[in-house]
């Protein structure tokens, strides 16, 4: 492959384009495959060479591809991707191509394989652009993103065929690319339509399993963002479960998101999952929550700043902050043994706790939120400055009142 | 048109003044003319002053020609247009401000519309980005009482927040040290109180950006607020400790009215008794109402009763959401303000560092310790 003259290149895809063996096919225009090394494919004007063998619209997808190779064997990912236009055109070629093939979904590897070239390049050449100081970071991502749209309405469309040919086949990894896009260039509120696609459809649950796992991965990271606590729960937690065991990346990425959200739910990680995946950034937050040490919670934020707002949960841990606060108040509550706790009594600690300014009113108001939020039963009475906390249960299980 | 100056160089215009010669003829000939641009002759019509006239707002549309470099200004006129704008109409005081605020919304936003076209961005951009969200974020509080007819809060929220988000997408661009980038760094924080996406972008912000004085503050605030804190957060904010700088309260000032309301909510439900009522007089300080008569009311407003000693019977089965939020202006927010003269707020902000150091922000906030 490596040795290939274009003709025999050019050969080999014609004959997989006419056995509509897609997955060769996809190969054949793949930057994840050794031919795009062979210096006779680099092809600078590749049109006319193409021309001989293909017609119309597989010239120019075939035609993109080659110029698209050389512009990468020199390195210069703005050039491959300002070459962008060229890269544009196979992606619309390709959709038209897509388009003509009726009833038949063959196409999907290719439209997979090209789809991720795409985005990966967009996303070399933002960063070589950013580097270079030119250009808004993310321009290219997004671009990317609309041609990705413009597959994903073909495949959705796709309504006549029947469901083993459908293109529908294809929405998920489709979506996959575009969340990946949408959270690197901050644009979430996109998400949702896409969702609500995949929500509808009927084969939702029969993509393949590599597919699900990465659509609940960011889905759940979605529904954290929107504070949808139980969602994200369900969906990070099967990403979690689900993701094969091998890839203990992935494990450890879910884990990052799925960590601050169980603890919201009352559940902490245990020292041993922490060690294992390499995260014990969070072992103090998790002791200090469950505790109700606002104090150690703080450390522990500032000490791991940095790792918490790379990975964007530093405001869902300041949010754990409320989650403390119930914890510290219920061990009061034991300590004094009593359901009508004065008010002070929770200044006081808060104090402890270094808590800068508080006073009873901000106490009550902190604690008013707790009843109001249901995690804790009871009521607080001005003229007494007490909490009076039901005889039953006053401090519900999170996981039950947490929504 | 924003990516103009990726794909090829953006055109540059070329006019010298406020108004292209071109509109100033067409708009005096058809009577287009605004009465703050221009006066009366002796036989009574009313003609341009040159000096006054000021390029309006054209929205784009299909089918309309590209503008001609002399159709546009650049840089040193658009400044120069803005200063005017804010330096001399929107400061006088014989008309009414309503009036002023029209136009000059109208005029500002033809200057953004030739930034846009002209893909101005760096320093020029942010230095009129920042004028342009001062008048915006100070017709966002002085306005806010006034009926749909005369001004619309949210079609100023949105060119307010437009403006924050390009200038504060500037300031991560364009090469750093930018003298203003504190101020609203800070602003775009109050503005957008509590929300999501303002503190997520706190947390992408620089580190020593992030200590600023004032944006730590303003990140304080807000989460406060997130965390449903309203007394923190609303105490953080008393205006008294904002005299230099009063837009800071400002930007956050249409939250308050949902502040308040929210507050009710979870007071009634976390003070919820059929016998104990909480002092009126205490409810008006935390929550900035005037006086104890307008927390009355708007408790009523809500559906909670008061009792005959002034006190409110918190019953969270009587409270309800009242389908129109008044605003009103605070009078600790008119008296920072009043004493503070009007082109200053706009073309300087009011805020240098050694006004926040005599005002104590840098010694009374630290910057440790954000989270409470």
């Amino acid at each position: 492959m490596a040795h290939w003259t274009p003709n025999q290149y050019l050969q080999s895809m014609d004959d997989a384009l006419s056995e509509k063996d897609g997955v060769v096919c996809a190969e054949l225009l793949s930057f994840n495959h050794p031919h795009i090394a062979n210096p006779r494919l680099q092809m600078e004007y590749p049109e006319s060479t193409v021309q001989r063998v293909f017609d119309p619209p597989c010239d120019e997808l075939i035609a993109a591809h080659l110029r698209c190779c050389w512009a990468v064997s020199n390195h210069d990912f703005i050039e491959a991707y300002g070459c962008q236009s060229r890269f544009l055109n196979s992606l619309t070629a390709f959709v038209k191509l897509f388009q003509t093939v009726k009833e038949e979904n063959w196409p999907l590897s290719i439209m997979f394989s090209v789809c991720l070239d795409l985005r990966l390049f967009a996303n070399s050449a933002d960063l070589q652009a950013s580097k270079k100081g030119k250009g808004k970071p993310g321009e290219r991502l997004e671009k990317s993103a609309e041609l990705l749209m413009s597959c994903f309405r073909v495949c959705a469309s796709d309504n006549r065929a029947s469901v083993e040919d459908t293109k529908k086949w294809g929405m998920l990894n489709l979506v996959n690319q575009l969340f990946k896009i949408y959270f690197k260039i901050n644009k979430l509120h996109l998400c949702k339509p896409l969702v609500r696609a995949i929500d509808s459809l009927p084969i939702k649950d029969r993509f393949p399993l590599s597919q699900q796992v990465t659509y609940r991965y960011y889905v759940g990271r979605k529904a954290m963002f929107d504070s949808d606590f139980k969602s994200a729960d369900e969906f990070l937690s099967y990403a979690f479960e689900r993701c094969h065991r091998a890839s203990k990346k992935n494990k450890r990425m879910t884990l990052i998101y799925l960590l601050p959200v169980k603890m919201l739910l009352g559940h902490m990680p245990k020292q041993s999952l922490l060690q294992k995946y390499d995260l014990m950034q969070f072992y103090d937050v998790a002791k200090a929550v469950s505790s109700g040490n606002l104090l150690l919670l703080n450390e522990a934020l500032e000490k791991n700043e940095a790792f918490f707002i790379k990975c964007g949960i530093y405001l869902i841990l300041e949010k754990l902050k409320i989650i403390t606060y119930r914890n510290l108040f219920k061990k009061i509550y034991l300590l004094l043994n009593t359901h009508q706790i004065p008010i002070k009594a929770f200044t006081a600690v808060l104090r402890m706790m270094e808590v800068s300014d508080i006073d009873d009113d901000e106490t009550s108001c902190i604690i008013a939120n707790l009843i109001y939020e249901n995690k804790i039963k009871g009521y607080i009475s001005h003229q007494h400055q007490k909490l009076v906390v039901s005889k039953q249960n006053a401090f519900p299980v999170l996981a039950s009142v947490l929504s | 048109m924003e990516d103009a100056g990726l794909y090829g160089d953006s055109i540059q215009g070329t006019c010298r003044f406020m108004c292209p010669e071109k509109e100033i003829d067409l708009r005096e000939r058809e009577e287009l003319l605004h009465f703050l641009e221009g006066v009366k002759d002796e036989t009574g019509r009313f003609r341009c002053v040159r000096s006054r006239v000021v390029k309006e707002y054209s929205r784009p549309a299909a089918g309309k020609e590209d503008p001609e470099p002399s159709d546009l200004r650049p840089a040193h006129v658009l400044k120069k247009t803005v200063d005017y704008l804010l330096g001399r109409v929107a400061v006088r005081t014989d008309r009414s401000w309503s009036v002023l605020y029209d136009f000059v919304f109208d005029r500002l936003r033809a200057v953004r519309q030739d930034m846009v076209i002209q893909s101005i961005g760096g320093c020029d951009g942010i230095e009129l980005l920042e004028k342009i969200v001062r008048f915006h974020i100070y017709a966002g509080y002085r306005l806010c009482t006034q009926p749909m007819s005369v001004y619309d809060p949210q079609i100023n929220d949105q060119h307010t927040q437009e403006c924050l988000k390009r200038l504060i997408t500037l300031y991560g661009v364009v090469p750093p040290d930018h003298a203003h980038q504190e101020e609203f760094e800070s602003l775009y924080l109050m503005f957008n109180l509590g929300q999501t996406d303002a503190l997520m972008h706190f947390y992408d912000l620089p580190k020593h950006v992030r200590e600023l004085p004032l944006v730590g503050q303003a990140y304080r605030i807000s989460l406060a607020h997130n965390l449903g804190n309203a007394v923190r957060s609303l105490r953080l904010m008393e205006p008294e400790k904002y005299k230099r700088y009063p837009l800071f309260v400002c930007a956050a000032h249409r939250h308050i009215s949902n502040i308040q309301s929210k507050t009710l909510h979870v007071l009634s439900v976390g003070f919820n008794s059929k016998s104990f009522a909480y002092p009126l007089d205490k409810l008006t300080r935390l929550l900035w109402y005037t006086d104890t008569s307008q927390a009355s009311d708007s408790c009523m407003h809500h559906g909670l009763t008061i009792t005959e000693q002034s006190s409110i019977l918190f019953q969270k089965t009587s409270f309800r959401y009242p389908d129109k939020v008044l605003h009103t202006h605070h009078p600790e927010i008119d008296e920072i303000l009043s004493p503070v003269c009007l082109a200053d707020i706009f073309l300087q902000g009011g805020a240098t560092p050694e006004a926040l150091e005599q005002d104590g922000i840098t010694k009374k906030f630290g910057t440790k310790n954000w989270g409470d």
